[in-house]
């Protein structure tokens, strides 16, 4: 008698050891789903690089917009010091100077201000710049200034006993006399700025009257920024990775033999590029790039013995028979060898003198050439660039790679570079009727210079 | 070629590694489909599906455990989905007959009369619900609660239907004729 629980083992013990034949279209339809879906990867790593691609430049041009329309809108703010009031509207600007040079003031988006806003707020700003101001290392333009007196300190002793208006009118007088000693940008007192002729400019859609000294040069409010070119050159040394597989069994034993013989050495190469920065952190740039891959070709095969027969050269008849036992050894090199034109995108960001970002590229083939010994079909060893059917290849289409970029800027434009990077064949090398299929990448460090301009 | 090298293999997704895996695990695994799905077809897509799986997410494998059982998961997780495709299975918990079911029972039949591969047909011909968990939980191993993570049920509903099942079978099996002589059954209501 048996309980129900040992009718449920009996059925385990059963299904374990019971196999059902599975039908043999389904390996077939496993095989050519992964075969699609490795033609399909490469497709999906160009186009993740496209969007990729876009996507950066899309967030690059709306930051430039976005800083574009920063500085119309910083433009607006004005030095109330350095204003003079039209007396039929006091909010209105009519002449103004700039208090600094003009490269300091550039670089502050505040060269030349104008602003139909009242004066409370425009002192707020004021403040603040010179707050902003004080922060900063003096240059030396601005150091023949220090003899100015601070204004917040004035403020800070006539705040308490006059109005507001007075306050401003004061403060505007003083500064005016001392900046049109020590500026040098002439600061024109009342009289002479009289005797400059009008100048109609457009501010923020509307027009408004405005005497300028023809020796100042008027700030562009152009949101276009300059594309800076590079150069760069660059050595590269790393190591080959090459796969073969085969799906027919047939193939097995030169799989094999190729398997064993060939190993991996080293990558070497160089480029060369140039480029345009988009922005300080946004780059791409395209390039030619030569680069070998080396295996060592290593086959011993061990324990053959040579028999050695000696004829009488009179008789013809063998006098002598002598065996000789070793290895035979069979050493060599195999190299691939690629030329490409890279097309690549990068983004960096700034760490002090550093540089460090992210580097992509795509490269097209113009060549491939593979050298050396290998094992042929019939499973001799002959040499590939003599071999009468061909094994690899003329040209392997597309690649891409990625790269990590650590920069560091020597001054005058110069910088050197490493860069970690990684490199894919998106093919298969080999001849499409070779019965091996062959897939190569790159493990390297690219290392380089790279100059602006 | 050991099993190491064959993971190795199959991790660098070489094809001839994964027609060796294929080649030692689709019987077992088809033997699983079939008890799984009603007819062949859709327990050959459930296969095929499963070795894609396994083949594409073979990086996934950590090798602390056996391949085989790595592979079995997934196979019954395929199994799962192509049912899923055709027809939603349907768990009912009708409390009246959970308290039918709800008694201890002891079966003691005659050993020497039956075959196991005709009870497994059995199996087969068991409404889709029973038969999914009766596979897992029995012949599967799968405790209630991993059936219950896996068709996303309660456990006490994988308990009712495993009770179902088990009922069923034996009806099966006594209105089959089969085990008739020495088949018995004695059931004790709970004294509760």
């Amino acid at each position: 008698m048996k309980k129900w629980e040992n009718l449920e083992e009996s059925l385990r013990l059963e299904i374990n050891t019971g196999v059902t034949e599975a039908p043999s279209f389904v390996w077939d339809n496993i095989e050519s789903a992964l075969d699609q879906n490795n033609k399909r990867r490469p497709l999906f790593w160009i186009l993740g690089a496209g969007l990729c691609l876009l996507t950066g430049l899309f967030l690059t041009y709306s930051t430039l917009s976005e800083t574009a329309s920063q500085e119309q809108n910083d433009a607006v703010v004005i030095h109330p010091d350095l204003v003079e009031p039209n007396p039929s509207n006091k909010n209105t600007v009519t002449a103004l100077t700039t208090p600094t040079d003009e490269s300091n003031t550039a670089d502050s988006g505040l060269i030349r201000e104008l602003k139909t806003a009242n004066t409370k707020t425009a002192t707020n700003r004021l403040v603040s710049e010179k707050k902003k101001e004080r922060k900063k290392k003096p240059t030396p333009e601005l150091t023949n200034q220090s003899d100015t007196p601070d204004l917040e300190l004035r403020k800070k002793e006539i705040l308490p006993k006059a109005s507001v208006s007075e306050k401003l009118s004061l403060l505007r007088s003083e500064a005016l006399e001392k900046e049109a000693n020590s500026s040098p940008v002439k600061v024109l007192l009342e009289k002479e700025r009289a005797a400059l002729p009008l100048l109609n400019i457009e501010v923020k859609g509307g027009t408004e009257v405005l005497r300028l000294s023809d020796k100042v040069n008027c700030p562009t409010f152009s949101n276009k920024i300059k594309k800076t070119p590079f150069v760069e050159i660059n050595g590269l040394l790393g190591r080959p990775i090459k796969t073969l597989s085969s799906s027919d069994v047939s193939s097995q034993e030169l799989l094999d033999a190729r398997n064993d013989s060939e190993n991996s050495w080293y990558a070497w190469g160089g480029n060369i590029a140039a480029g345009l920065y988009f922005n300080r952190n946004l780059y791409a740039g395209a390039g030619l790039e030569w680069s070998q891959s080396k295996e060592k070709f290593d086959f011993t095969q061990e324990s053959l013995v040579k028999m050695i027969i000696t004829f009488d050269p009179v008789t013809s008849l063998p006098i002598d028979t002598s065996f000789v036992s070793g290895n035979l050894i069979e050493k060599g090199e195999i190299r691939y060898s690629s030329l490409d034109l890279p097309l690549f995108v990068g983004y960096q960001k700034s760490f002090k003198k550093w540089e460090i970002g992210i580097e992509g590229a795509l490269l097209f083939n113009l060549n491939f050439k593979v050298e050396g010994k290998i094992f042929n079909k019939s499973l001799d060893i002959e040499r590939v660039e003599t071999a009468s059917t061909e094994t690899y290849k003329n040209n392997v289409g597309l690649s891409y790679r990625a790269s990590v970029v650590f920069r560091r800027f020597f001054g005058n434009g110069y910088s050197f570079h490493v860069k970690p990077t990684y490199r894919r064949f998106a093919n298969q090398i080999q001849q499409v009727d070779y019965e091996l299929q062959t897939k190569m990448s790159q493990v390297r460090i690219d290392f380089g210079v790279r100059k602006d301009f | 070629m050991t099993e190491e090298a064959v993971i190795d293999l199959c991790r660098s997704q070489d094809r001839k590694g994964q027609k060796v895996l294929y080649d030692t695990y689709s019987g077992q695994m088809y033997s699983i489909c079939l008890r799984y799905c009603k007819d062949a077809p859709t327990a050959a897509d459930a296969l095929q599906n499963a070795f894609i799986s396994v083949f594409k997410n073979f990086s996934s494998f950590e090798g602390n455990g056996k391949i085989k059982y790595w592979i079995k998961t997934i196979v019954i997780r395929s199994c799962l989905d192509e049912i899923r495709k055709h027809k939603r299975y349907v768990f009912t918990e009708d409390e009246t007959e959970f308290e039918d079911l709800g008694q201890s029972f002891e079966q003691e039949m005659a050993f020497d009369q039956y075959d196991a591969k005709h009870i497994l047909n059995l199996v087969r011909k068991l409404p889709e619900g029973y038969r999914i968990v009766f596979s897992m939980h029995v012949l599967d191993e799968l405790s209630h609660k991993e059936i219950s993570q896996h068709l996303k049920i309660s456990e006490s509903t994988s308990r009712t239907q495993l009770l179902r099942a088990r009922k069923m079978l034996q009806k099966m099996i006594l209105g089959d004729n089969y085990l008739t002589q020495n088949y018995s059954i004695h059931t004790k209501r709970h004294s509760a």
